[in-house]
Parts: C-alpha cells; sequence; structure tokens
C-alpha cells in the first residue's frame, strides 16, 4: 500500500454496484479510465459496468502493485524481480473463468502488461494440450460432422503431422 | 459449466493464439465451426524451424526445410487479413530464394508494418518492393550487403540488427537513402561490422554526399575498440544534425581505461546537431 496520501482519490464503481476507492496515479495505468479523467468524466464515481466487483479487486490488487515505484537503482533490481514473482502468483487463480475474466477487464480498461500477463498464462494453460483436451477444459462442443473434421484436419495437414 | 473461452471476443482469443506455437494455433480450427477460422486471422505470425520436427530418423535436413516452406505457404494461404508482425527464425542456408518469396508475399497492414527476421546465413533481399511498405524490420544473423543500386527502405523508421554482417560503407548507404529512417540499434558481435575492404580510410570529407537527416537515435551494443566500429559512430555524429541520443553499450570485457578512451575520442569528435546527448556505459546484460 503508497503512503502518499497527498494524492486525489478516484471512486470506481463495479457492475455489481460496488465502490472502490484508488489512488489517481495508480488508476492511470487504465487508458481507458486515463481518457475518461482526461475529458473531465471522472468527477463522480466512474462506472464500470462490465467489470465485476471480484474480478475490479483483483485488478486494483495488480495495478497497486505495479504503481510502487523503487527508491534508487539497487532497489530497481530487487523489486524487478520482486514484481515478476507477484506476476506468476497473480495469475494462478483457483478458477479458470477468473483468468477470462481479466482477459475481458483488462482489455476494457486498456492496461496493456496485464492483458499480456493474463493473455499469456492462457496460452500457456492450452500449450502441449491435444485437441481433445481443450475441448474438454473449456467445455467446448464439438459440432463437426467426421467428414466435415477430417475435411478441416486435410486442410491444415502440416500442423497435424 | 460453460464454454467461457469462447465468450471472449475473436480479437482476444486472436491475441492469444499467437502466443502459442503456430501449430498449436492452426490445430485450434478442428475444436468446432466456431473456431475453424480464428487462427487464419492472428496479427502475429512467429514461425520457429525448430518447432518443426521430423520423426528421427526420418528424412534429411533438406526435407525438413521443406516442409518447414510448405508449411509456411499454407500459412500464408489461409491467413485472413493483415500481418502486423512476422518472424522467421531459420538457417536459411542456399535457400534464400525461398525466404525471398515468402516476404514478397506477405500481407503487411499499410498501417502497422513491422517484420522481425532472425535468419541464419541469409543474404537479406534489401532490393524487394514490399519492403518498402516496412516501418520496423528486426534482422539478426543474416547478411547485408553493400548494393549501390539499392534505393533505401521508403517507410523504415525503426531499424534493429543484432549479429548482422555489414559494412559501414552498406549501413551510411541504408541510412542516407531511408528518408523516415529515426532510430538504428546495431548490435555488433564479434566482427560483425567490417571495413570495407576498397574503402578502407574513407575521410569525413570524403563523404560529402552523404546526409543523414532524419536520424534521432543510435544506439550500439557490444561496441569493442575496433576502428571501423567508433569510425562509423564518429561519421553519425559529424553528419547527422538532427541527432538527440547517442547510446554506446560496451562490450562487457572491455576494461576501465578503454571506456574513458573511447568516450574520450567520441566527445572531442565533430558534431553535426548540438544538442545530441552521448551515453557511454558497459554492457551489464552480456
Amino acid at each position: 500500500m503508497s503512503s502518499s496520501s497527498s494524492s486525489k482519490m478516484i471512486e470506481l464503481r463495479s457492475s455489481d454496484g460496488e465502490t472502490f476507492h484508488v489512488e489517481e496515479t495508480v488508476v492511470l495505468q487504465s487508458e481507458t479510465i486515463k481518457q475518461m479523467i482526461d475529458d473531465d468524466c471522472a468527477n463522480a464515481a466512474i462506472p464500470l459496468p462490465n467489470v465485476t466487483s471480484m474480478t475490479l479487486a483483483k485488478v486494483i490488487e495488480y495495478i497497486k502493485k505495479h504503481a510502487e515505484k523503487p527508491k534508487d537503482d539497487d532497489d530497481k533490481k530487487v523489486a524487478e524481480e520482486d514484481l515478476k514473482k507477484f506476476d506468476a502468483e497473480f495469475v494462478k487463480v483457483d478458477q479458470e473463468s477468473m483468468l477470462f475474466d481479466l482477459v475481458r477487464a483488462a482489455n476494457y480498461l486498456n492496461i496493456k502488461s496485464l492483458l499480456d500477463l493474463t493473455c499469456q498464462a492462457v496460452a500457456d494453460s492450452i500449450k502441449d494440450l491435444s485437441v481433445e483436451e481443450v475441448r474438454k477444459k473449456f467445455n467446448i462442443q464439438n459440432d463437426f460432422t467426421p467428414e466435415e473434421e477430417a475435411k478441416v484436419r486435410k486442410e491444415n495437414a502440416w500442423a497435424f503431422d | 459449466m460453460d464454454d467461457r473461452i469462447s465468450n471472449l471476443t475473436s480479437p482476444m482469443i486472436e491475441n492469444i493464439l499467437c502466443l502459442v506455437p503456430i501449430q498449436e494455433a492452426a490445430r485450434t480450427s478442428i475444436l468446432s465451426k466456431e473456431w475453424r477460422y480464428h487462427w487464419t486471422k492472428i496479427p502475429k505470425l512467429v514461425i520457429n524451424e525448430g518447432t518443426f520436427q521430423v520423426s528421427p530418423g526420418k528424412g534429411d535436413q533438406h526435407s525438413k526445410r521443406q516442409k518447414l516452406y510448405d508449411a509456411i505457404y499454407q500459412i500464408l494461404l489461409q491467413h485472413e487479413g493483415p500481418i502486423h508482425e512476422f518472424t522467421l527464425s531459420t538457417y536459411a542456408g542456399d535457400a534464400c530464394y525461398e525466404i525471398d518469396r515468402i516476404i514478397s508475399h506477405l500481407p503487411f497492414d499499410p498501417i502497422y508494418r513491422k517484420l522481425p527476421l532472425k535468419l541464419g546465413g541469409y543474404t537479406f533481399p534489401i532490393s524487394l518492393s514490399p519492403l518498402n511498405q516496412l516501418t520496423d524490420l528486426y534482422l539478426s544473423r543474416c547478411f547485408l550487403n553493400y548494393q549501390s543500386a539499392f534505393n533505401g527502405f521508403g517507410s523504415l523508421t525503426n531499424l534493429y540488427m543484432k549479429d548482422v554482417y555489414t559494412s559501414k560503407r552498406m549501413l551510411l548507404h541504408l541510412l542516407s537513402n531511408s528518408p523516415l529512417i529515426k532510430s538504428l540499434t546495431l548490435n555488433i558481435g564479434n566482427g560483425h561490422l567490417q571495413e570495407n575492404p576498397e574503402r578502407d580510410s574513407v575521410a569525413i570529407e570524403d563523404l560529402s554526399d552523404i546526409s543523414l537527416e532524419h536520424l534521432t537515435e543510435l544506439e550500439i551494443r557490444n561496441l569493442t575498440n575496433r576502428k571501423c566500429e567508433l569510425d562509423f559512430v564518429k561519421l553519425v555524429l559529424a553528419k547527422c544534425c538532427v541527432l538527440k541520443k547517442v547510446n554506446i553499450l560496451l562490450y562487457n570485457k572491455v576494461d576501465k581505461y578503454v571506456k574513458l578512451q573511447i568516450l574520450g575520442i567520441l566527445l572531442s569528435s565533430p558534431r553535426a546537431s548540438l544538442g545530441v546527448e552521448i551515453i557511454c556505459k558497459r554492457d551489464q546484460k552480456c
């Protein structure tokens, strides 16, 4: 938690009506919110109709951590390592759906580093899985007939060797 | 349980598919009808020869290479929409013409055009016309040979080269003929920037025809104390009137004394741009 209390506080409201107070300097990592503040639309609570309170709490945890500034160069290396560890832990969520919610939220709020991080986590989770395993993991219904599937397989034969 | 990943928008799914090996992305085409074409719209293509394995004992180097090129043509045939980034990591060897053909077929986005190529043993085809559309070019481990007929890259703004075999003469020719070039990053391994035998001792005065009007940033990594490397930096300093920043990262075995010497040479050499900031330090990363 940052100690500088002089920064202006911004109020965010999640889709389920919960409000969060975050320092302006922290929240500026979201290009979407930055735009709203620049356009002077942030005098009241900023409504975020696409983000639930559970997801928003996670997003705030992330941007708060990423807003911490190291004091000097030595501190910088330690902070970088620390941030890497934080990121690795951050995407270890209990439910896969939370990861997708975070992808959606990062995209909507336009926080590039969070979007990169969460997309990479989804990519890592499907890497090295067979097609059947991916279907099962994400509950995707195979609506191809066996003939259709064979045709698509043939079209992309180079990828199935 | 609902099908959650399919709830993501197409651009998000495509963004994710850019991050898995291209074969795996292509295999998602048979997940379901909805998934059939997602992979064909990914904006970044990363093709790494290492991921194209032929079963052991089956096929020689040649057939392995052929398999790679066949796959690339299949990918490009299926691909829809513009490509923002194309990365090809391979050893080209004697098959440079295949890669020339591939590059000339790439559908680049008219606004956002980047081409990172990691190629071993490849002579880069500087005169291919599609390259004129590129804004960012990242080359590694290939040859960039001097051609007097080469007219520069029309749109290029950022050029990044790592372990590229080239000459001072070629670099200057490229810089002075590419009208939009703003930044050049040169990571020189051991001796990748070569003296040009015919014009070994070019004095600055002899290059009055060269003008470098746009370059604002020059970064050189792994600079040792070789004359041709320093001469190149001095030439850019002397010729480039809008230069803002020169960042020199010395090869990590260069000692303190040599570092001071190099810094002395650079600070005392003539500069066309008065506001240029020169930074010279040892590269910690190597």
